[in-house]
């Protein structure tokens, strides 16, 4: 750009210059004021119920690896064959009755209710049962579900591209399904049961390769869940109404789910904005002091645990384990840092199954020293505890355990990662201690195998530290090739027992789930499940005053 | 002039591969792994590595980074940007719908901002050295010193919370809401974003004002007889304007920087929530897509803050 004078006056040019800023507000004043007009506000509507989604949902597809919000919203929208009760045990959902498993574990039928529709009308059978759970063994569409069909017949075959169906699957008649699997599997019900079923109806037209791609699933407008899918108005809210075909008359006519910031949830719940949110607990003391809202709180199966790299040779002594285990109060974190809002557990085996976890691991710093001693722990050398911040639980925690495992002597540095890193550290057998959460291993106690197995080390598996004992693999795999429930709660018992002992992660806490809703709402019952997996909550009984 | 703009243009396409090659490259070579962070470890039943090895190829994050580049750039020339690994769906797609609400947003404190700055930077510059005037400067300063999302919080606890009189967050009312439900969730963000923008404008405008009241056109017309107002507002005021178009077209992108933290705290569903996300995601496609959308909007703004300036001002030629 030069500058000289003496040029004539560009008067048109000046007035164009003008007009192109005034353009600019005039749209921007239109833009503000553009809207559907046909739509009216919703805050505080009988019958609409808005609800915190606590991150922006990816996908609604069972196929995609699980993602929490995604889960939830999916929760809404499919159901599955079977749920969880208050206890986390199966719960029938589209299923008639429980599962039954042949003497030998490897035949499994699995009946329909009689009547179910979609909700589009059409009626939903076990032919869809099929396509749904050969689309989630089979890798070509996308499916990160494979892994938990391996047992099933012909899951390899389908796996290597040369079957394009399940050999062990089939449907002999509109009402059941029928599984055979390699070898015994009592636990598949439990592992597959809460997966949601698609409609065959609508993508069974669709090429296998690349399915979990599909449209449908950013717009899911056919499911059999209480809710039909209306709209994802990206980062704003996904809007859902009613389906007249679900199981059971459901009253409240619309819900929309909304993705904010847990302190703007907070703050719309006071507001009237918001009807139903889940809270952490470090929230609690502000949100019970708002008016017309109401707390309820459920015990959770997922854990808040340290893992060990049991790859360092000073890890791999049970005795230290102990000592560290022994070495944090646990119970002052839960009383502390959650505000009594959750359960110390010492074990990941929950409820019956981990009925037989008898060693407490009270803490004990004398104990402790005098196990680490036993070991020949060298206290020169420090010990990183890795986690990704910005919980506020967890991250108190850490701080909380540095002082206490400073006292028996373990000098332990606090280290902040990003969730990458975490990972990458984990495949590279690179952490020392990394503390993390979540897991549920309450409804199928087999699953523990995912991150105990000597066969699971990450990342082919969820065994994050390396633990190995055969005695407990052993066990886990007799429990499945057990029919019995009786007899399969006998063998997990013993499980959690040597589990409890061998300590393969310093279990800490069970954070209790924490929801807070506006009176308005009534017969909410709230689930301690931390991802809210498909089939959690009875909405037939939700309503709206 | 026209010989100027394509000679710019031009320019600004090699400026535009240059950085699309560095946006690719630091985007790859920051730690990180998407497919890594697509599954949690203890969903991982045996199959896990086969899963992310597949995942891998699958995306072509397993070929290198110039292969990766090459595939990109043929796909771009194209009009295709690739695909959104966490929305899947195309890039344009996915950047196409969080245009219209950071545009409304800033466009509406644009407007807002332009207003309230020339109004004040008039009267600081009219009553130099007075209340007004000083007054004027600490805002100013304020505006600049005071981060937007402290201002998003302290907005939202009093408008929404304590006073319940606007939206906490949000673009509309679930279910549509209609114009003026619309604007009231407008309001907030919008005039926080306007706040901090017009700090600098302030100071351009009453610093450009006070040197025209000082140059001899200005005593010439006075002594013509003009009223105050009139060799204020028609005569000082039109030359004294001048400079800030180029202070607002540089300062669009740095808006988009505020637009970035307002959008986070008011759940606003723009390109800056989308950026955060991405970034959070490892996202790649939509992260490269995003810093080239920011990159043609800083080279395009400079471009046009250079054209309307020769445009406004005769005295400018542009080569």
């Amino acid at each position: 750009m030069t500058i000289r004078s003496g040029r004539p006056a560009a008067g048109a040019a000046r007035r164009a210059a003008a007009a192109v800023l005034g353009g600019a507000l005039a749209a921007a004043a239109l833009a503000a004021c553009s809207s559907d007009p046909t739509q009216k506000s919703s805050g505080g509507d009988a019958g609409v119920l808005n609800m915190y989604l606590y991150q922006k949902p990816k996908t609604f597809s069972p196929l995609a690896p699980n993602n929490g919000p995604d889960q939830l919203v999916m929760s809404f929208v499919f159901d599955s064959l079977y749920g969880a009760d208050a206890s986390y045990g199966l719960k029938p959902h589209l299923a008639a009755a429980a599962p039954e498993v042949s003497g030998d574990a490897r035949t499994i039928t699995l009946k329909l209710r009689p009547g179910l529709k979609w909700s589009d009308g059409k009626p939903l059978t076990s032919k869809d049962v099929v396509f749904t759970y050969t689309a989630l063994a089979n890798p070509a569409t996308g499916s990160a579900q494979a892994g938990k069909f391996a047992a099933v017949t012909g899951a390899k075959a389908l796996a290597d591209g040369k079957a394009d169906s399940l050999a062990g699957l089939t449907a002999p008649d509109a009402a059941t399904v029928k599984i055979t699997t390699t070898r015994p599997a009592a636990g598949l019900p439990g592992l597959i049961g809460n997966t949601p079923i698609l409609p065959e109806h609508v993508l069974g037209g669709v090429p296998a390769k690349g399915l979990g791609d599909n449209g449908f699933f950013t717009k899911p407008t056919v499911g059999s869940g209480a809710f039909a899918f209306v709209d994802y108005k990206t980062d704003q809210y996904v809007e859902l109404k009613a389906n007249p075909h679900f199981r059971e008359p459901v009253s409240i006519k619309k819900v929309y789910l909304k993705p904010v910031t847990s302190d703007v949830a907070t703050a719309q719940l006071r507001t009237g904005e918001m009807d139903l949110t889940q809270v952490s607990p470090t929230d609690l003391p502000t949100v019970k002091k708002m008016d017309g809202v109401r707390v309820v709180s459920a015990k959770s199966p997922g854990y808040t645990r340290i893992a060990l790299n049991q790859t360092q040779g000073r890890f791999k002594d049970a005795r230290v384990r102990q000592a560290l285990l022994t070495a944090i109060d646990r119970k002052g974190l839960v009383d502390k840092v959650l505000g009594g809002a959750g359960t110390v557990v010492n074990s990941s085996f929950y409820g019956d199954a981990g009925a037989s976890a008898k060693e407490g691991y009270a803490y004990d710093p004398g104990k402790a020293k005098s196990l680490l001693a036993a070991a020949g722990w060298d206290g020169s050398k420090p010990v990183t505890l890795s986690w990704i911040p910005g919980q506020r639980d967890r991250d108190t925690a850490v701080t909380v355990i540095q002082s206490q495992l400073k006292a028996v002597g373990v000098n332990v540095e606090l280290k902040q990662v990003q969730a990458d890193e975490l990972l990458s550290s984990y495949e590279k057998k690179s952490f020392d201690m990394a503390l993390f959460g979540g897991g549920n291993y309450a409804t199928e106690p087999s699953t523990v195998a995912t991150i105990d197995a000597c066969d699971q080390g990450y990342p082919a598996g969820g065994n994050i530290g390396r633990f190995c004992d055969p005695k407990l693999d052993g066990l886990l795999s007799r429990a499945d090739a057990v029919a019995d429930p009786a007899r399969r709660k006998g063998l997990f018992q013993q499980a959690a027992e040597v589990e409890n002992a061998q300590v393969p992660y310093l279990w800490l806490y069970n954070p209790d789930a924490v929801w807070a809703f506006r009176t308005r709402l009534s017969g909410f019952e709230p689930s301690g499940l931390p991802t809210n997996e498909v089939g959690t909550w009875d909405f037939a009984n939700w309503k709206l005053s | 002039m026209a010989a100027y703009v394509i000679r710019r243009l031009l320019v600004n396409a090699l400026v535009f591969v240059l950085i699309s090659i560095g946006i690719f490259v630091l985007v790859r070579v920051a730690p990180g792994d998407p497919v890594r962070m697509m599954v949690d470890p203890e969903q991982m039943r045996g199959g896990g590595a086969a899963f992310i090895e597949a995942k891998r190829h699958e995306l072509g994050l397993d070929r290198s980074v110039v292969v990766q580049y090459g595939h990109w750039l043929s796909g771009a020339l194209h009009g295709d940007f690739g695909y959104s690994y966490v929305g899947h769906r195309p890039v344009s797609a996915v950047l196409g719908e969080r245009v219209g609400p950071t545009l409304q947003l800033m466009s509406a404190a644009l407007a807002v901002a332009l207003a309230v700055s020339i109004a004040l930077g008039v009267a600081a510059a009219v009553r130099r050295n007075t209340a007004v005037d000083y007054g004027a400067t600490v805002l100013g300063l304020a505006a600049v010193s005071v981060p937007p999302f402290f201002l998003g919080i302290v907005g939202i606890y009093l408008f929404s919370l304590k006073w319940g009189v606007l939206p906490s967050a949000g673009m509309t009312t679930p279910g549509g809401g209609g114009p003026a439900d619309q604007l009231r969730h407008l309001v907030l963000p919008g005039l926080i974003l306007a706040f901090v923008t017009a700090g600098p404008f302030t100071r351009y405008v009453r610093g450009g004002l006070v040197d025209e009241l000082g140059a001899d056109y200005v005593r010439t017309a006075e002594a013509k007889g003009a009223s105050r107002a009139r060799v204020v507002l028609r005569h000082a005021l039109r030359n004294a304007l001048i400079p800030l178009i180029t202070v607002v077209m540089y300062q669009i992108p740095q808006m988009l920087a505020g637009a970035v933290v307002i959008e986070q705290v008011f759940a606003w569903p723009g390109m800056g929530q989308l950026a955060v996300s991405s970034i959070g995601q490892h996202d790649y496609p939509v992260i490269v897509g995003f810093a080239l959308y920011v990159a043609v909007l800083v080279l395009l703004c400079n471009l046009i803050a250079d054209v309307l300036y020769a445009v406004v001002d005769p005295r400018v030629s542009l080569r």
